[in-house]
């Protein structure tokens, strides 16, 4: 660190190909054309709008009001052009009837998919896009059964979808084919139907709908590129048409042979299986595909660079997909290979939006991680997301993971990580206010009066556990119809174990693992109030907690020295024993409340301590808290300390966040927000992302979202948005990267209220 | 200030943490109060007088006036625009009102620390210090005032693995210098004005003591048994330092007396933001409406310093400089 001179590093390129399509990616997102929208405010906090099933449609019955659904960013794969699916009264279901059932559904799925244009855009080399999700054309609803528990949770601060949030081992498709899986539905259903096991011969009935569906459209996309060659005079873009043409045809049933057929498989597989769901992660790219690489490049059928452009192409194509590099192998050695740079470098060549992460652990490549740290440091995206390897492997055996299978754990989205192909954890899309029954709590303390630190705290647990049970109630009822209402055919295929078993993913005994993960909201808001009120209540009793209770319903009207008194209490995120260990006791007890409920699988449920976007919105519905917050402050976001209230620089803020063991949950990602004018002048930024990393990771952290972007900018990003100089502005919101000017008012307002660490 | 037998203490006004601007790696910067000189430009003015003092923040006042009954001076009243305000030169800085204050918006402007407490701040830091190959930085004001305190800081901090810097402005006899250099792995000295008059104006003195301790230290680094480097550092204020015979007679002076005996000559940009610093503490601050550098301006002062025949690497440019 002593010297000043930049490292020399050959920093590349897109060639101009590739810069054009990464110009129309960033159009796509600029224009809206990208962007994913959630019903209302309550979605974003109890992850479960009572509106639509999940996410919002876009367009169609289920959709909600333009002027009050709540954009997300561009978060979507879907490319909108526009106006509702063109064949929506036509659908099988609308037609013929509609039925919760895996035939019904994969009828729909089929003609969804053979009336889905094949887009084959000139210029490039790698295709497949979809317009339209099945939800904006088939009816996607739980029964009211599920849908009234779920507003029974909410009463009682709790909720979730459960919606695609797995990782499927692509491993599967790749070997085997189109022709292959078909072969493997058939053959099973031949055996269940043997059986008189009518239900898995249904199911798998279904299956092969849909995999002839698919098959179709690949084969779709070569006859376009056919036609498109035929009648095109330029011969570089009829060149590259021939060449689509070829590479697509390839796969329409064959497994894929080339490592471009290979990308291009994966391209397929993503695109047909999000049409129908929001968010999968999609495992360890370079374990997946490095054989194809070797091959290739060992018969002189490719080079570096022409790799990296094509995976550069799945990048932009799909939109920033959950991959993962890095970690180790099946005997725990670094997983490291050729592929994994290649991986980084395609992202380093397109920049802006992705969701890249790389698995760190001790004994990594240490030129790769610092790469990996550079792209952070130069592209200021908060890409790749920088992960504790070990941390994800321990928390999974010490679910009970099996040694076997844990090793192939991936990070697949915001801050959740995925045994690869073999488990549906219902992972980030449920949530528990932590916030609520604490204040349950208080008001039975107040009405008991109560004067006993303790014995507040039993209430407080008797209260957590009101809302975990209504949580699980719902969940249940959830898993029930999960498989009928809603099936992942597609990603089914995928997996290990429903073909085989002729049962879908989401349904029971069909994975391996079936834990439920829930994400936590407000856990240091909660323990800085609880902090607050032992101090303040309990022990000096300076206040009553009746009286606590009036002024805050009143949002601390008129009693702003009482605030300040619970607002100067010390704070989580300081390194001070005394809060930490309280949030260490606070964060235990949740995980074991949870570890104590059984799904409907035979599973128990998980804590995560971090939660999307629920933090910005929440105020509105917890209102004010004894910690010294304002309704109309968010709440903490995640595990990380309240905004402002870590002032004792970030070693002290690393220290407190990991006192806790983070093997003990499902995730807890921790955000740094690092101004410019931190780095001197001829520095390496790298170098620093690399020391936070690594000493935050050598202190137990799991995860860390690193954003180095200058304040000043956004602030005027936010009152100049059309500008262009502030379009191409990308973030790392929370687990998920966003265009700045794309996303929601409050969520821009928060993101500039949290700590940065310049000024220190 | 000696407590008790083992117990040094240090009055500090401000902590800086994983700073990059103050030595090299990421540093734990310590600002040690109590000032010899008087700049006229100075970022950190509360750093003047060793004596604490007390600041307010309007920001975090809520007007409710309990302050003023506590303060045994009388040194506050009410205020329509900011609440209250104080009277520093009635203030004695006892900090009873800051510790009273619901809103926190009175704050004691410099706080005692014993090393003790010093060596459990800069442990939790050590993580970063040691991958980036980072340490502690004391400065100040001048941090030598305090020299027993200083010396004792920098010990345990040798104890416990941390590189350390001192950063001086030379303005101290040199006695105090010889406790802290065993202690000190690098020293980042200041040259301000090369000419003795000039000094004076700017600064309260001249530079005769400055440049004659500079001369010591250099033929303390000399010594094949000292372990100790040495930056130096100019700062750059327009109308006052940063003029081309000003630049090149401090090139000259380093030519000429340690040509290869200092590995870094670093040109620090001014920083215009202690505004509200100088409004604090009731004092006038003529540079309140210079703006920062140009790249220019910055960029001529390095040709400047270059213009003798040092390695141009050793001399870098530091701290903001504006693009118009």
């Amino acid at each position: 660190m002593q010297t000043v001179i930049i490292k020399e590093t050959t920093i590349l390129k897109a060639d101009k190909r590739i810069k054009r399509l990464i110009t129309r990616s960033h159009k796509l997102a600029t224009e809206h054309k990208r962007d994913l929208y959630v019903d209302n405010p309550e979605f974003l906090v109890y992850h479960w709008s009572g509106e639509a099933a999940a996410f919002s449609p876009n367009t169609g019955e289920l959709s909600a009001d333009k002027d009050t659904r709540i954009n997300l960013g561009d978060h979507n794969a879907r490319v909108d052009i526009g106006g509702k699916f063109p064949f929506i009264n036509e659908m099988p279901s609308k037609k013929n009837g509609f039925e919760y059932t895996p035939g019904n559904w994969s009828e729909d799925y089929a003609f969804f998919l053979d009336h889905s244009p094949a887009e084959v855009l000139h210029n490039e080399e790698i295709v497949g896009e979809f317009h339209w999700m099945l939800e904006e054309a088939r009816f996607f609803q739980y029964p009211e059964s599920q849908r009234e528990l779920g507003r029974k949770a909410r009463e009682l601060g709790a909720g979730g979808i459960s919606f695609t949030h797995t990782a499927p081992d692509l491993s599967i498709g790749l070997f085997l084919g189109w022709s292959g899986i078909l072969d493997k539905i058939r053959e099973r259903r031949r055996a269940f139907t043997e059986y008189g096991n009518k239900k898995s011969a249904e199911y798998l009935a279904a299956s092969e709908t849909v995999a002839l569906a698919i098959m179709r459209y690949i084969e779709k996309h070569a006859d376009k590129a056919d036609m498109l060659a035929e009648n095109e005079t330029d011969p570089e873009l009829k060149a590259n048409y021939e060449f689509v043409a070829a590479n697509t045809r390839a796969i329409i049933s064959a497994p894929p042979s080339t490592f471009a057929e290979a990308v291009q498989w994966i391209q397929f597989f993503t695109t047909v299986e999000r049409i129908n769901g929001h968010g999968n992660g999609y495992g360890r790219l370079d374990q997946l595909l490095y054989p194809f690489y070797k091959k290739d490049l060992e018969e002189g059928k490719i080079n570096r660079e022409k790799a990296r452009n094509l995976v550069a192409e799945l990048y932009l194509k799909y939109g920033g997909n959950y991959w993962a590099f890095g970690g180790k192998d099946r005997d725990q050695k670094d997983a490291t290979n050729e592929m994994s740079w290649i991986g980084i470098e395609a992202y380093d060549i397109t920049g802006g939006y992705n969701h890249l992460g790389l698995m760190w652990h001790p004994n990594i490549d240490k030129d790769f991680f610092n790469y990996g740290c550079d792209v952070v440091a130069r592209h200021n995206c908060g890409t790749p997301t920088l992960i504790n390897y070990d941390i994800l492997r321990n928390s999974q055996l010490k679910s009970g993971v099996d040694e076997e299978d844990a090793w192939n754990v991936a990070y697949s989205g915001c801050q959740w990580y995925c045994v690869v192909g073999k488990e549906y954890n219902d992972q980030d899309l449920n949530s528990l206010v932590l916030i609520q029954p604490m204040q349950r709590a208080m008001q039975i303390t107040a009405d008991r009066n109560i004067d006993d630190f303790e014995d507040f705290w039993q209430i407080y647990d008797h209260e957590v556990n009101r809302t975990a049970n209504i949580l699980r109630d719902f969940k249940n009822e959830t898993y029930l119809w999960q498989a009928k209402v809603w099936p992942e055919m597609v990603t089914s295929f995928c997996m290990h174990g429903p073909i085989e078993k002729g049962r879908d993913v989401t349904d029971m005994q069909a994975v391996k693992y079936n834990y439920t993960s829930v994400n936590i909201l407000g856990t240091p808001n909660v323990v800085d109030s609880i902090y607050a009120m032992k101090k303040l209540v309990f022990e000096q009793k300076k206040y009553s907690m009746k009286d606590l209770i009036k002024v805050l319903d009143s949002d601390w009207e008129d009693e702003e020295i009482m605030r300040r008194n619970f607002l100067n209490q010390p704070k989580y995120g300081n390194d001070i024993d005394e809060v930490d260990s309280l949030s260490i006791r606070v964060s235990e007890h949740i995980r074991e409340v949870l570890e104590n409920k059984r799904n409907i699988k035979g599973y128990w449920f998980r804590p995560s301590l971090f939660q999307y976007m629920g933090h910005t919105y929440a105020g509105q519905f917890v209102g004010a808290t004894p910690d010294g917050r304002k309704a109309k402050e968010p709440v903490a976001h995640g595990n990380n300390p309240m905004h402002g209230r870590n002032t004792e620089g970030m070693a002290s803020t690393m220290r407190s966040f990991c006192k806790l063991d983070y093997s003990n949950y499902q995730g807890g990602s921790f955000q740094v927000e690092l101004q410019p004018s931190f780095f001197p002048e001829g520095s390496r930024k790298g170098d620093f992302v690399e020391i936070f990393a690594e000493t935050f990771f050598e202190m137990g952290g799991v995860q860390i979202n690193l954003n180095t972007i200058d304040l000043k900018l956004l602030k005027e990003a936010m009152e100049h948005p059309e500008e262009e100089e502030f379009k191409n502005i990308v973030v790392k919101v929370t687990g998920y990267s966003a265009h700045f000017t794309v996303m929601d008012r409050k969520f821009q307002e928060e993101f500039l209220q949290r700590v940065n660490y310049s000024s220190l | 200030m000696i407590i008790g037998d083992n117990c040094l203490e240090s009055t500090i006004f401000d902590i800086h943490r994983l700073s990059t601007h103050d030595g090299p790696g990421m540093r734990t910067v310590l600002f040690l109060k109590g000032c010899t000189l008087r700049c006229r430009w100075c970022q950190n003015p509360e750093s003047f007088r060793i004596q604490q003092e007390v600041w307010h923040y309007p920001q975090n006042c809520i007007g409710c006036g309990h302050c003023i009954d506590i303060c045994p001076e009388g040194a506050l009243k009410r205020d329509v625009t900011n609440g209250i305000k104080i009277n520093q030169s009635v203030c004695t800085g006892c900090g009873l009102c800051a510790d009273q204050c619901p809103g926190k918006a009175l704050k004691k402007n410099g706080q005692n620390y014993t090393t003790t407490e010093i060596e459990q701040i800069l442990d939790k830091e050590k993580p970063f210090m040691i991958k980036s190959g980072g340490g502690v930085t004391i400065s100040g004001g001048e941090p030598l005032i305090q020299a027993d305190a200083v010396t004792e800081i920098f010990k345990k901090a040798i104890a416990n693995s941390i590189s350390t810097a001192l950063d001086t402005c030379g303005q101290i006899p040199w006695s105090s210098f010889e406790k802290v250099l065993p202690y000190t792995d690098l020293v980042l000295y200041d040259l301000k004005h090369i000419d003795p008059d000039k000094h004076k104006q700017l600064t309260g003195t001249d530079n005769h003591l400055i440049q004659e301790n500079l001369i010591k230290l250099v033929e303390y680094i000399q010594q094949p048994e000292n372990n100790t480097s040495l930056w130096i550092r100019t700062p750059l204020i327009p109308g006052a330092t940063l003029e081309k015979s000003n630049i090149k007679g401090i090139a000259r002076f380093l030519m000429n007396n340690l040509p290869d005996k200092f590995d870094r000559w670093e040109l620090c940009a001014f920083n215009p933001l202690p505004i509200e610093k100088y409004d604090r503490l009731g004092m006038d601050w003529e540079y309140r409406d210079i703006p920062l550098l140009t790249k220019e301006e910055g960029t001529q002062a390095l040709f400047w310093a270059q213009s003798l025949s040092f390695d141009p690497e050793k001399i870098i440019l530091t701290g903001l400089t504006s693009n118009d």
